[in-house]
Parts: C-alpha cells; structure tokens; sequence
C-alpha cells in the first residue's frame, strides 16, 4: 500500500533524461501541465500522452514503474469519468435506465482521464530522473528572481530538500511500527472507518515522536557544522547547461509546438 | 530491485528450546523471524507454528502464540503510561476482566524488572534499558508460548543485557517457552543459547550447538562472523599449555578452567 506511491523516488539511471538539467526538466513538466490545461482538443492530449510515454521511453525507467504513480489517482480519475459521462448536458447517446450518456459527457470524460495521467506522468517523470538534492537546487535556482521580494527561497528549497530526503525514511518507519503493533495483537483492517482511523494511533504516535526525534537530531548535525541559510554558498555541483540541455530542450519545444498544432487547426 | 531474501531452509524448533541465531547483516536473520508469526509469507513453502500454517486464516491464534519483541522499543510504545502500554497487546487479543489483566500486568512487569513508581510513568520519559524492558513486558503480558526477541540487547549496558538474559532464561525454566534471539554478538548467544542457527546469504549455514558453532572458527570467519573473545583467548593459551580445552565461549567456563592451571600448575 504504502510502496506504491512513486512521488520524490529516485529511479537511478543514465539516459539522457536523467542526465539534463533540473531546470529544465522542472520548467518544461510545467510547460507540458499548462498546454494540458489549456487545450480542449482530444488529438492535443493524446498527442500529448504519446510524448510523455516517449519520455518515459527515453528515460529508460520502466513504463509500469512510472505508472506506478497513478495508482493512488486511479479513483480520482474513474471519479470524474462516470460524472462526467453520466452527468453532461449535450446531445443524448444512449441511455441506461435513467441515466443519459451524452456525446459530450463521454468526449469530456476521455479528455478528463488523459490530462490527469499526463499530468502525473509527466511530473513523476521529473522526480524520477533528478536526485532529490538536484531537484531541489533546480527549484531554488528557478526561484531565485523572488528573492528580490524577500521570499525565503533557500529556506524553501532547504525544507524541500529535508522533506523529499526523509519521505523514504519514514515510510520504512512506518512499516517498521505496522509490524511491531501487528505482533502485539494490534489489527487494522476490522472494524467501521472510525475504529479504523482509530487503530492506526499506536502508529502514528510513534511515528510522530520519531519524526520529532529526526527533526531535533538533524537540527542539531546542521548547527554543529556551522549551517547558517543561503547566503555565500557554494555547491559541490554547480548546475550547468550542457549539449544535452539544449537537445532535450529543443525535442521538448518541438513536442509542444506539435501538441498545439491539432489546437489551432480545428 | 528484488531479491530473494530467505530460500532452502528447513528446520524444526522444539517447545522450551533456547535458539539463537547469529549472521551478518543482510543474511537473512530478521527476515527468517518473521515468518514465524506471519508477519512474512512465505512464497514457496510453509511454515506451521503449533499446527497453524501462518499462511492460514487463524493468524491472530497464531500472534497469540507467538510473541515478538523487535530491535527498536521506541516503535511499539505510545500509551499515556507504562502500565497502559503493557496492556495494550491483552487488551487486543483476549477478553480479561479488569482484575485478571491487571495480575498479568503485574506478573509481566515483575518478570522484567519494572518498579511500580514506573508504571505510571510515560513511556517516553524513560531511559533506552527501561523502554526496552517496558516493550518486552508487552509482549510477555500476553503470555505467548514462543518468544522472539530481534536483537534484544542492543542498546543497553552490560547489566542491563545481564538482567534481560536472567528474565528470559526464567522465563523459561518456569514456563517452558520457547526463546528465539536474533544476534551478531556471539558472546551473547553462547552463553545464552543451546542451539545455534547460523544465517549466510539468505539460508542457514549451521544448525548445531554453541560448542559445535564455534569451532569452525575460519568457517565463521568467512561468513562475517567471529566466535566469541574467550573462544580465541583459549586457543592462544592452549598453544602454550598444553591440554588446555578450546571449546570455551563463555567468561565462566573460562575462569573455570583458568582456576584448575592455576590450582595445578
């Protein structure tokens, strides 16, 4: 259950996917969910779904892998599907006892489920092929211009950073303490949605203090080593544009430009 | 990304045996553990504990049997107090009258040493020797016939692991139950232990006595492991006097034997 979830998991690797810039992965996933947003046209959208499997493709992480991330969304999706083929005003199709399954409905349905699965694709894509700390030095290089107006960008990208780090942890914690609580009798399958919630507080109890425990040590660690924020520091890596930045970026632009074509035609 | 973590093992734990199971990290030991009260599965295989094959629906008959005390106390303890905490696991799996699990609370955290002004204590105030006695007297409390203990001394001083290694060998002489520990400290298992498993690459290497174990010592050593100090001290000193015994794995046995060159040099 927990191990499905795919968000801000490394898939180590060495495709050309893996190898661009942070940045420019982060801004052309972003470019990606704004063109999915906005077009209306189905040929759009699967064109769109088209080139983000490329993507997985060329990133060499295995298509189910990068699936994965749907899992949890997967009811999201079936959702907003049956509302809106049951649920839309528009020329009738056929109708099933009382429902009337509208063209309309089943056309928004299908545009519906393709958006969010390109949506997530695309971005677990991103943090599948960047190492958390490149990704977070990604973010906080592209928020760099906030500064000006006093956002705390390095605090952000450094609590980021922090929070994608221990998600992993966590988890194996927590399955950790499911056993620990299992063996002791503890059962939380049984029982109405209340008692349920209820049975996960011997989890959740010691998951917290743990976590409050991590916090204080890893304070503690970066105090000890004189960590003091942003300013005047420098990085081990330094990011830097490459060949492959300007090829990915090129295949990307010309992937987008095709995706808007079928927009501006029909 | 997936490897098989545990494969060809056969064997036959018998009521009241003392086992300890001693292998380098990643061989397989904890993995091994927990198959014993289906917490693992096995996928090719079974495993029947007192008759219940853990893959059957009588899992919970199964926990009741088998208790198990894992490497970090920190991650079963979150009641208000000890007491309550101790409760937890009688609470869940049986049906006691307020009186009846108050005695076995009380029996189990007496069994482990736990004071009566500690009871009432929360379990987060309490020093790493006390949370793990507080989270093996919950699992005593419920009085399993099988008890594995995942690395049970790590983290306490050498009176707190004596102390712990008192409680269970009274545990069972008085109830004959079944001990399981899993270790990487040799001293601790042979001492402690009658029979010794031990664990390479996923399967069981050996399965004999201490005193058996730990005469291979180049056998021990190549799978990552060592024997325990005096076993080493006892060869070096038969290499001097002669008829000196090296099948030595305890402090006692050794000041024993020491005492006899000495009385008769």
């Amino acid at each position: 259950m927990i191990g499905d979830i795919t968000l801000g998991q490394y898939y180590p690797g060495n495709s050309v996917v893996h190898k661009a810039d942070p940045r420019v992965k982060i801004i052309m996933s972003l470019l990606l969910m704004v063109i999915v947003f906005l077009t209306d046209n189905l040929l759009s959208l699967s064109l769109a779904l088209v080139f983000s499997i490329l993507a997985v493709y060329a990133s060499k992480v295995p298509l189910s892998y990068a699936f994965k991330g749907l899992k949890p969304v997967m009811i999201i999706i079936l959702f907003t599907v049956v509302l809106n083929v049951f649920f839309s005003d528009g020329t009738p199709w056929f109708t099933i006892w009382k429902l009337t399954v509208t063209y309309e409905g089943v056309m928004r349905a299908i545009r519906t489920a393709l958006r969010i699965t390109v949506l997530i694709t695309g971005s677990s894509l991103v943090t599948l092929t960047t190492t958390p700390l490149l990704l977070t030095d990604g973010i906080e290089k592209l928020l760099n211009p906030l500064k000006k107006i006093k956002v705390p960008v390095h605090e952000i990208a450094m609590m980021m950073s922090i929070a994608l780090r221990f998600i992993p942890v966590l988890m194996e914690e927590t399955q950790k303490i499911i056993k620990a609580q299992t063996a002791r009798g503890a059962d939380f399958d049984t029982g109405n949605i209340f008692q349920k919630a209820k049975s996960f507080i011997p989890v959740l109890v010691p998951l917290f203090i743990s976590a409050f425990r991590r916090a204080d040590d890893l304070a503690t660690a970066m105090e000890s080593r004189c960590y003091r924020g942003g300013e005047n520091r420098t990085r081990m890596k330094q990011l830097r544009m490459t060949k492959i930045d300007l090829v990915v970026s090129g295949v990307f632009v010309l992937g987008l430009i095709l995706m808007m074509i079928p927009d501006f035609l029909f | 990304m997936e490897k098989t973590a545990v494969h060809d093992i056969t064997l036959t734990i018998q009521d009241g045996e003392k086992v300890g199971i001693i292998g380098h990290t990643g061989s397989g030991k904890s993995t091994l553990v927990q198959h014993l009260n289906g917490l693992l599965k096995p996928h090719s295989g079974s495993v029947t504990v007192n008759g219940i094959d853990t893959k059957s629906k009588e899992i919970k008959e199964l926990r009741k049997i088998v208790g198990m005390v894992f490497q970090y106390p920190e991650h079963q303890l979150f009641e208000e107090t000890v007491y309550k905490d101790i409760a937890f696991g009688l609470k869940k799996q049986y049906e006691f009258t307020q009186e009846e699990m108050d005695v076995r609370i009380r029996a189990a955290a007496l069994a482990m040493s736990i004071s009566d002004e500690l009871m009432e204590k929360s379990p987060f105030e309490l020093s790493g020797g006390q949370k793990r006695r507080v989270a093996i007297a919950g699992v005593l409390v419920t009085d399993p016939r099988i008890l594995v203990l995942d690395e049970p001394t790590a983290g306490l001083d050498p009176r707190g692991r004596d102390e712990l290694f008192q409680s269970l060998e009274e545990i069972n002489r008085t109830k004959n139950t079944t001990i399981i520990i899993v270790s990487h400290s040799m001293e601790e298992v042979a001492g402690f232990a009658n029979r010794i498993l031990v664990m390479n690459k996923g399967t069981v290497a050996m399965d004999t006595t201490p005193d058996k174990a730990f005469e291979d010592v180049d056998l021990l050593e190549s799978m990552g492991l060592s024997a325990p100090q005096v076993t080493y001290m006892a060869r070096a000193i038969s290499g001097v006097i002669k008829d000196f015994p090296t099948r030595i794995h305890t402090v006692e046995a050794m000041v024993k034997e020491l005492m006899k060159v000495v009385k008769h040099p």
